[in-house]
């Protein structure tokens, strides 16, 4: 009889494969094919980007017909805990998700996403994507010490809220009151910690679709139905007393995300990525996902503070490479074109004479300027004839192609430090346009030199 | 007046060469063939017979190595790298002669995989039948020592290059702004793990020490584009020339010593080119250089 439902189970897992697969290319940068994820969608529909607006729309249409999918099968984090032990199953006394739901809305109305970095569960799994070891740690606690998916039931600020919609979706499990002998087998595989056997009741909010249960039941007592031939337990939404508890816990979260803005302050020196506009603005939209880190071709996109950012020891900002602006998923980066990327200022270097290889020991050198694409770092001869480098700020967009190459230590001769606002910088072509160089280097070795008179 | 530095270079290659330890190109004269006036194919094919064919430097068995400039995530035609022809010409010529592989790499600049496809390098490589292989990963460096070198005396060098019975070094010839020309002893720096030391501790003289640890047995300098300005990466079409110009020797100063004149630099100025021939591997004077002049 509980056959026919092993095919229902087997199709969530099958889905959660699939966007399990989707969610692995887009990190390892094969496709960019990233289902829709909450925080993301919702980010992006606060900043008027339309696909936002189209995964939003997908995500709750999906949940009012179907429940909580998200949960059960396009969020990584979720098909994780599937993947992991979990011991057994235990719940809170307190609906603290809804106090997490409260920080995480109070900080995105209030624009600033710390709390976002450690609350989004898609987020978190990025983290992880990347090599951050804690969440995966605590991740991997909750399931052994509190059963699987305890972060799903208890914590998740995302599975709260679409606790919310799922209460009302069209399609939900309920149980066959007539058939139902109270002998719990259900509960035991359930990862929603929702369903109540004595009282032969299943949550609809809380369920988050696993449909364990489905072939759990040996009388084959739970199954499908819409929201209008169910008796499914209604009453614990309305009650007044579980009411008046989830509004306390929601309240003094968001006053919370409200606060943790005055403790966050605004006052970083990250060098953010291409596209992200504005360092406060990124800031305030950067969810930490990762995404963009592990696009990154040049391998110097890494976390700091939780965002993304650029750090020139670990390499540089390749110039043909727009990896990140365009993969963003939450419009925190604008996707930039090639040509507008190539010029776009996302720090400005400052040279240190006094610490340059070309200057003090009298050698040749140049490894900045070797790699500088824009020409904006140059080695120019000196009084002496050495040659020098010559730092042209006009033409720099701070891609730590010198930095990173400068061989210079502790500290570089050549550093790329933050600004605050991402500007466009001169066309280099253009500028050299105008400024033909002084040197007649190879003046003589024009197309036409392979007639007549031998170079060499 | 010789500083400290200078001398000990002096000395050690006068003691060397009084060991007979240096090159065979000293005292006698080093030959430069200089093609001009073709493709690229077209000038090595008429190069290299002068040179006595490819055969004459590839024996049926051989493992070869073929290290073109790859650097760079830029055309052919921003001339940044090697011509992707002629790399593949000297492949598809070495397996001709016999050669059992062909391995081809450089330890880029720009991301490896930009750098390989955008010079074209790779695909003429693997079109020729050559094999194209990684220049990112340290594991393929080995650690090697050399007493005769002055500032670089450890080095991580490619194993490609090390286990190669052939090696043939094939440069583009462009400005450069640290050691003002990059050629064929500069290519050198594509076979090493760490650049940065050498930028640090004096960089021509690293060059030149680089060498040591494996000359090529041939070099090909392409000059059929050449970056004039603003290089080793060059800002904009406005840097190219093309003089259609290409230079084979064995002896990798002397092609050097040559190429710098289709820049119209003085031989002064190019500091590893003096501190090469001290080591003793090559000739950078003129009066010990012969060139074949050849019209293709």
């Amino acid at each position: 009889m509980s056959n026919r439902w092993v095919t229902w189970r087997l199709g969530r897992r099958l889905l959660a494969i699939l966007s399990a697969v989707g969610i692995a290319g887009s990190f390892w940068g094969l496709w960019p094919l990233l289902p829709p994820q909450v925080a993301p969608a919702v980010e992006a529909l606060r900043l008027g980007v339309l696909s936002g607006l189209f995964s939003t729309l997908f995500l709750v249409v999906g949940t009012l017909l179907f429940g909580r999918i998200y949960c059960a099968a396009i969020c990584p984090l979720g098909v994780l805990q599937d993947c992991l032990p979990g011991g057994q199953a235990r719940g809170l006394k307190y609906p603290f998700r809804f106090a997490l739901l409260g920080v995480w809305a109070g900080s995105i109305l209030l624009g600033d996403f710390l709390a976002i970095r450690y609350l989004d569960p898609y987020s978190l799994f990025g983290s992880i994507v990347a090599g951050s070891l804690l969440p995966f740690g605590v991740i991997l606690t909750l399931s052994l010490t509190l059963g699987g998916r305890f972060w799903c039931r208890e914590l998740c600020p995302i599975g709260a809220g679409l606790e919310l919609l799922s209460r009302h979706s069209f399609l939900r499990l309920s149980i066959d009151q007539s058939r139902c002998v109270s002998c719990g087998a259900c509960a035991k595989v359930c990862s929603g910690g929702c369903i109540d056997p004595r009282s032969k009741t299943i949550d609809s909010g809380r369920c988050i679709r696993c449909m364990n249960c489905l072939s759990a039941c040996r009388l084959g007592a739970i199954t499908w139905h819409t929201s209008k031939c169910t008796n499914a337990s209604r009453k614990s939404i309305v009650e007044r007393r579980n009411f008046l508890k989830v509004l306390t816990f929601a309240a003094g979260g968001t006053t919370l995300g409200a606060l943790q803005l005055y403790a966050h302050g605004r006052k970083h020196d990250l060098i953010a990525p291409p596209g992200a506009g504005s360092l406060s603005q990124f800031l305030s939209r950067c969810t930490g996902c990762g995404l963009c880190i592990r696009n990154c071709e040049g391998g110097v996109l890494t976390f700091r503070n939780g965002v993304a950012a650029l750090d020139f020891d670990k390499g540089m900002c390749e110039f043909s490479c727009a990896n990140c602006s365009n993969i963003c998923p939450t419009g925190a980066l604008k996707p930039l074109n090639l040509a507008i990327k190539r010029r776009t200022a996302i720090g400005r270097a400052r040279f240190f004479p006094t610490r340059c290889v070309a200057i003090q020991n009298g050698t040749d050198c140049g490894a900045c300027a070797e790699h500088c694409p824009t020409g904006a770092l140059r080695m120019i001869p000196d009084a002496n004839g050495r040659r020098i480098p010559h730092l042209e700020t006009a033409l720099c967009i701070g891609c730590g192609n010198c930095e990173h190459p400068c061989p210079v230590r502790p500290e570089r001769a050549i550093v790329v430090e933050a600004i605050e606002t991402q500007t466009l910088a001169a066309d280099p072509e253009a500028w050299f346009r105008a400024r033909p160089p002084s040197e007649p280097e190879g003046a003589a070795a024009d197309p036409n030199t392979s007639e007549g008179e031998w170079l060499l | 007046m010789l500083n400290r530095r200078e001398f000990i270079a002096t000395v050690s290659a006068a003691g060397a060469a009084s060991l007979g330890i240096a090159d065979d190109t000293n005292g006698n004269l080093s030959e430069v063939v200089a093609v001009r006036n073709g493709t690229p194919v077209e000038m090595f094919r008429k190069g290299i017979a002068s040179l006595g064919g490819m055969k004459a430097f590839v024996k049926p068995g051989q493992r070869v190595v073929v290290k073109p400039n790859a650097a760079w995530d830029r055309t052919p035609e921003e001339a940044a790298n090697t011509n992707p022809d002629l790399v593949g010409e000297i492949v598809r010529q070495a397996l001709e002669a016999g050669a059992t592989q062909v391995l081809v790499f450089d330890h880029t600049c720009n991301s490896e995989r930009n750098a390989y496809a955008r010079s074209g390098i790779e695909a003429a490589v693997k079109g020729a039948g050559g094999k194209m292989i990684s220049g990112a990963d340290e594991a393929d460096y080995v650690e090697r020592d050399c007493s005769k070198a002055i500032r670089l005396k450890h080095a991580k060098i490619h194993k490609a290059i090390l286990e190669a019975d052939v090696f043939i070094n094939v440069p583009v010839l462009k400005n450069h702004g640290g050691t003002k020309m990059t050629s064929a002893m500069k290519n050198s720096m594509g076979w090493i793990w760490d650049r940065q030391y050498m930028h640090k501790n004096d960089l021509p003289q690293c060059i030149a020490d680089l060498i040591l640890y494996r000359k090529p047995d041939l070099n090909v300098v392409d000059a059929y584009r050449i970056m004039i300005s603003n290089g080793p990466r060059g800002i904009s079409k406005a840097d190219v020339r093309m003089p259609k110009y290409q230079l084979l020797s064995k002896d990798i100063v002397a092609i050097d010593a040559q190429a710098l004149k289709l820049l119209r630099y003085r031989p002064e100025d190019i500091h590893y080119l003096q501190k090469g021939e001290r080591l003793g591997l090559g000739n950078a004077s003129e009066s010990k250089i012969r060139v074949t002049r050849i019209d293709a």
